[in-house]
Formats: C-alpha cells, structure tokens, sequence
C-alpha cells in the first residue's frame, strides 16, 4: 500500500512533470515547482500524527505526493543535464552532454546508498524506532532546500534553459559570443588561422565608420555603393551588421525572420546615425554599405537575396547552431519521427528493466535468506538490523555500477573539462527517497 | 563506450547471472557469500547497463520540443514495471520456486536484450555534429533523417 502509492505518484509525476518541462515554465522552472512540492511532501511525511486510526491512509496520501514530485524529477533532472551549459557548436559537445547526464544518473545512485547507510546508522544508534523513520522521511526535504537554494543561484545567471528560449537569449544577449565561436568553428573547419579571422573580424566591426584600403567606392546615380575586395570577404561572418551564423539560424525559422527583418533595418538606422556622424566619410549621400547585396533594393531583404550567403550557408550549416523551428509542443508530439519505434526503444526497454530491477529488490530479502537462513527465529529489532544490512551490502555492491557506466560512457571524452554547471548533478541525490 | 553497448551488456551479463543463479540454486546454498556476491553482481550490471541507460535515452532521442514529455512517458513505463515487478514476484515465488523467479528473470532480461538490440541504434558516427534534439543520436535510423542531404551522403 505504502510502496505502491509512491509508484502511482511516481507515473502521474513522471507524465505531467515530462509535460511541463515543455511548457512555458521550461525545464528550470518545472523543476523548481516539483521540488517545492516534494519538499512539502517529506516534511509533511514525517510529522503523520501516529496512533491515529487512519494512520497509514495519511502516510499513503503524502507518499503519493512525493511520488508525483520524486516522479517529476526523472525526466527534467535528465533533460536539464542536457541542455544546460553553452550550447555552441563545439566538437565534444554532444559527447559533453551525454557525460553529464550519465553523472547526474550516478548521484542516483549515491543517494540510493545513502538510503540504507542513513537508515543503519540510525536504526544502530539506539534512537526511538518511530524518530528512526520520521528522521529517514524528513530527511528527503533536505536535497530539496538544496537544490532550490542552487537553482536560485543558477537561475540568476541564466534564467531560461529551455532551447528556444536558449537560442532566443543567445541571438539577443549573446552576439559577440556567438560570433566568436561561430569563428573559431569556421578556422578549424577552413584552416584558416583564428588570428587572421579575427583581424577579419574588427576590420568589419570597422568598416562602418572607417572606409579603409579594402573598401572601393562606387557612385551609380548618385547612390555610394562600396565592395568588399578583402580576400576574407567569402564568405562573410557578418552579413548587415549581423553575424551569420545568427543569419542562417534566422533563415530557418519564420518567426525569428520577422524579428531579424526589424532587427537589421534598427541595426541600419544605427550605420546611418553613425556614418553622418563620421568625419572621415566622404560620401553620405546614402552609405549604405549592404545595398549591394539586395538585388531587389529592398531594405533588409538581405536573407532571401544574398547569393554568397547561401553560397557559404551549405558548407557552414552543419557548424552553425541547430536550427530552431518553433512548431508548438503538441505539434511536435504528433510530428515526432518514428516515434512509435522510439518509444520502443526507450519505453518498452525501460518497462522491462524495472520489472527486472523492482521485483529484484524486493526479492533480495528471499535471496539472502537462502544465503544465510531463515530469519524467521530473530526477534523484531534483529530483524530490522538485518534487513538494514543485507540491503545496504547488496548496495554496496551495485554502487560502482554507476561510476563504472560513468567512466567507460565518458571514455572517449577525457580531458575536456566539466562544465561548471554539474553542480546541478547533485540534485538528483533527491530521488534517493524512491 | 557507445551507450548501446552498455545497455546491451548490461542486459546479456544480467541474463548469464540469472541463468547462473536459477540453475545452481540449491548448490549455492553452501556458499552464502558466492550467492549474494552474484546476486549483488546483478544489480551492479543493472547500474552500468540498462538502469543508466535508460535514463539517458530519452534525453537525446526525442526533438527538443517534446523531450522532456517523452522522457517522461518513458519514465512512467518504467515505473508500470516496476509495480509489475512488484506484485509479480511473490505471487510468483509462492507459486513456483526461487530458481524459476530466477529463470523468468533471465528470459525478461534477453527478450530486453534483444530489443534494445533492434530498436536501439544509437551510435554517435564521429564526422557528424551535434544538432541537439535532431542529431546524430537516433534510435531508429543509422543516419538521422534530419542531416541535411550534403551531409548524409558525406
């Protein structure tokens, strides 16, 4: 009764809490709710007024609760490891990803270790056997005030961890960034040494306001156009005043295409500001330096019109930021690739293992009584000693499991370094009440 | 190591142990620490296999629009099973003897086996990039359907 509660809490929060990390709450903020709740939840488990007759109907109802918030964690906590940090474009990224989540797994594990080790030391400390188990239950708001208290640190410095609110925040806040290593990409890619993209790079932050010796002028009816004659000039990072990466991820996106169109004809009205305001101008008839490159001389129609840009663009695809095509979540359920087959591979195989794995551990009781005999002739307190033990051996043993699939999974991936961010790793000792 | 590979051992090595277990049973009752050392063993092959693996997969299978909602249907599935093992297992051991919980847990483990052998491919193919939530990761396909064409032929 006791036990299966928390199961059923388990799959509802499981469900709904999967759900709302792809809401508007993004991951962070999702997690941050089931954590309130599941702290309200151990703190409400560990104060039941015993002795009363539905005693184990109240103990039920604030399990199922903790189930739904212990349910939560498992999908945000795993989605999270993925998505946090920078995601830029950098080689072992993808391999960085999958090392933090298996870590994050792995403090699973500790805290299923700690379970047991918590629960020896108490039930072997004399201490009441009814304070033995409020302790235990209390004991799991304890990761819950930590993470939040580490989210709100995080939170602070990035507030949305969402990938569409990612990438929003990144083409906003982040340009420079992006820019540079968008750079970087390109030198490894082009050999092209990074110091020379660089120079490349503040001769084009210069170009606006200082016509240097790469720059032709041209007067067609009055209107100054210039050229770019630099031998870096194709493909060109910085396409309006914008660097391209941010371009082609624009491209593929309507929604961030309206934005960009308001975006480049601002950055425009800036160059203009800017270059009358220039004393080294010579033409400011019309300096606008990107007219050239719309062949319909429309303002800001540079993303449809510019043969280089598209040029560049197949080549540097693959390098740039994934394209953010916002279609809605339930849209991308129904749209979801081969997903029955997916949920095969990751459902189906899941469902296997817990019976598995479930079934095992409460069978472990059964198999260490064949290995040691009945235990049917130890008085009460003996028995809980020895459940406590026996679990906490076998757990032992299993124990490095974890490390061992967090090593070898990493195997290839020594030397880069950890994000910083796998502090958030720690949180997921809070399933440990499972 | 590819993280098909560490479920699949995962799963064969949980097999070969509850095989080994159900069959020498009786025997290992001489041995106390033989038995619970094997039977730690299984757990420990859960843990670097398919329990660490089937935490990840959602993560990078899925888009990243609906990931976390996927993870958790996935979640929950694993939690129906484990209600199953739950109620199964003593019913079961009631019915039938330890050695033949031991033995259905041998079969359940390669019939996982051999799913994760059809329906998993992931395998990270070191040209490509990572394009998070379409990339290279793909339970169904050896190349993801959503590389672009000059990539896939590459």
């Amino acid at each position: 009764m006791l036990a299966s509660s928390l199961i059923f809490g388990m799959v509802i929060g499981q469900i709904v809490g999967g759900a709302l990390g792809d809401s508007v709450l993004g991951l962070s903020g999702a997690l941050a709710l089931v954590m309130l709740l599941q702290l309200v939840a151990s703190i409400g488990s560990a104060f039941v007024p015993a002795h009363s007759h539905d005693f184990y109907w109240t103990l039920s109802t604030w399990r199922f609760v903790l189930g739904i918030g212990a349910g939560a964690v498992y999908p945000l906590a795993a989605c999270l490891s993925v998505e946090q940090g920078h995601p830029s474009s950098c080689k072992d990224h993808e391999a960085l990803r999958i090392k933090r989540v298996v870590w994050t797994f792995a403090m699973q594990g500790v805290g299923f270790w700690i379970v047991p080790a918590l629960a020896a030391a108490l039930v072997y400390s004399k201490m009441r056997l009814e304070l033995v188990w409020r302790v235990l239950l209390g004991a799991g708001c304890l990761p819950g005030i930590a993470l939040l208290y580490l989210q709100y640190r995080v939170l602070v410095h990035q507030p949305m961890t969402n990938v569409m609110a990612e990438a929003m925040s990144q083409v906003t806040t982040e340009e420079e960034q992006i820019t540079f290593d968008y750079d970087l990409d390109r030198a490894a890619e082009s050999s092209v040494p990074i110091q020379e993209m660089a120079v490349d790079k503040n001769a084009r932050s210069n170009e606006g306001t200082h016509p240097s010796a790469s720059l032709e002028e041209h007067k067609i009816d009055g209107v100054s156009e210039r050229q770019t004659s630099s031998p870096y000039s194709l493909p060109r990072p910085l396409v309006n005043g914008m660097p391209l990466g941010e371009c082609i991820r624009i491209r593929s996106s309507p929604q961030l295409r309206a934005w960009a169109d308001v975006h480049s004809a601002q950055r425009q009205v800036n160059d203009h500001i800017e270059e009358d305001q220039a004393p080294g101008q010579e033409n400011t008839d019309m300096p606008d330096r990107d007219l050239h490159d719309d062949s319909d001389g429309e303002v800001g129609t540079f993303l449809d019109s510019s043969p280089d840009l598209d040029m560049s663009s197949a080549g540097i695809y693959r390098e740039s930021e994934p394209p953010v095509i916002s279609t809605g979540w339930f849209v991308s359920l129904q749209t979801e690739e081969n997903l029955f087959r997916k949920l095969l591979g990751t459902a189906a195989t899941w469902f296997l293992f817990d019976v598995l794995f479930y079934g095992n551990t409460l069978f472990q009781p059964i198999v260490i009584e064949q290995a040691f005999g009945s235990r049917k002739a130890l008085a009460a307190d003996a028995l809980i000693r020895r459940v406590v033990v026996d679990s906490l051996v076998l757990n032992s043993i299993a124990l490095p499991g974890y490390f061992v699939a967090a090593l070898l999974i990493g195997k290839k991936l020594f030397g880069v370094k950890q994000s910083p961010r796998c502090k958030f790793q720690y949180h997921f000792t809070v399933i440990r009440l499972c | 190591m590819e993280l098909a590979d560490v479920m699949l051992q995962g799963f064969a090595a949980m097999a070969v142990l509850y095989f080994t277990i159900a069959l020498s049973w009786h025997p290992l009752r001489n041995f106390p620490i033989l038995l619970v050392f094997l039977y730690g063993l299984t757990f420990f092959f859960a843990n670097f296999g398919p329990n660490t693996t089937t935490f990840i997969l959602p993560s990078l299978v899925y888009s990243a629009e609906c990931r976390s909602t996927f993870n958790g249907i996935s979640a929950a599935c694993g939690k129906l099973g484990a209600l199953v093992g739950a109620t199964m297992f003593a019913p079961l051991d009631k019915k039938f003897h330890e050695e033949v919980v031991m033995f259905m847990c041998a079969i359940t483990a390669l019939v996982a086996f051999a799913m994760t052998a059809f329906f998993v491919r992931l395998r990270a193919t070191p040209t490509e990039n990572p394009r998070p939530g379409h990339g290279r990761y793909s339970v169904e396909n050896e190349l993801p359907m959503n590389v672009p064409m000059n990539e896939a032929s590459a």
